[in-house]
């Protein structure tokens, strides 16, 4: 099975990095709902690939930006993404 | 005996690749649906075992889908939710909607497919708590 983790983290990686793009985009927006949803998206993907501690920030994130209005992002909902997009950066896909 | 078959909501393409190549492994056959077009599978001459439907999708929220297979298709077979909300959500849509239950994505793809084998071998023990799987990576 971890053959499947070497398989799909590359895909993960990429599609995380646009995920948090467009949710970084999202927050200086202040598209709550939509941050949110993305957010969900990239917790479950994190989840799935047994990046649990990945998706476990990614959840929190969800959270806040669920507990906000709904057309005020603020400058903390820039910050979580931020954080994830370090933690992104900081997966190596296995060789 | 042929392999069991389950369809596997979710707008995920990235979710769907991973869980589908998991649960073939295991040696399931998976039919894919990326939202509400998965009622149309239910039309084809294919016969499922199982439904695994995530929850919130663009098109339409999972759970309604599934009551729908539920209630309109009399879909008698294992729907679950399969989705990375709350346990406390899922376990409120899975008893709104009438379907069987919910297994949570951030166990990770070798915990659901343990899960879904309970299911479908009949044994069905209370949902792993997400909580009580956390991260070795």
């Amino acid at each position: 099975m971890n053959d499947l983790v070497k398989q799909f983290l590359p895909m993960f990686i990429e599609t995380a990095r646009d995920r948090l793009k467009k949710a970084e985009a999202l927050a200086i927006s202040n598209e709550t709902k939509a941050l949110a949803d993305e957010l969900h998206a990239f917790a479950g993907e994190a989840g799935v690939l047994g990046l649990f501690s990945l998706a476990a920030r990614a959840r929190d994130a969800e959270t806040f930006a669920r507990s906000l209005k709904p057309n005020y992002a603020g400058p903390d909902c820039q910050e979580h993404v931020e954080q994830l997009s370090l933690l992104v950066a900081e997966l190596t896909p296995q060789s | 005996m042929s392999a069991k078959s389950i369809l596997i909501v979710d707008d995920s393409l990235l979710f769907l690749s991973i869980i589908k190549s998991a649960l073939e492994q295991a040696g399931y056959t998976i039919e894919v649906a990326s939202g509400p077009e998965a009622l149309s599978c239910l039309d084809q001459e294919v016969t499922f075992d199982m439904v695994l439907m995530d929850v919130q999708m663009p098109e339409a929220f999972g759970d309604d889908i599934a009551n729908v297979m539920r209630n309109a298709y009399g879909l008698a077979i294992p729907i679950y939710l399969l989705s990375s909300l709350a346990d406390s959500e899922l376990s409120l849509r899975v008893n709104e909607a009438g379907i069987d239950g919910y297994i949570s994505k951030n166990i990770g793809f070798e915990a659901i497919v343990a899960r879904v084998e309970e299911i479908l071998a009949g044994s069905d023990p209370a949902p792993v708590n997400a909580n009580s799987t956390e991260a070795t990576h």
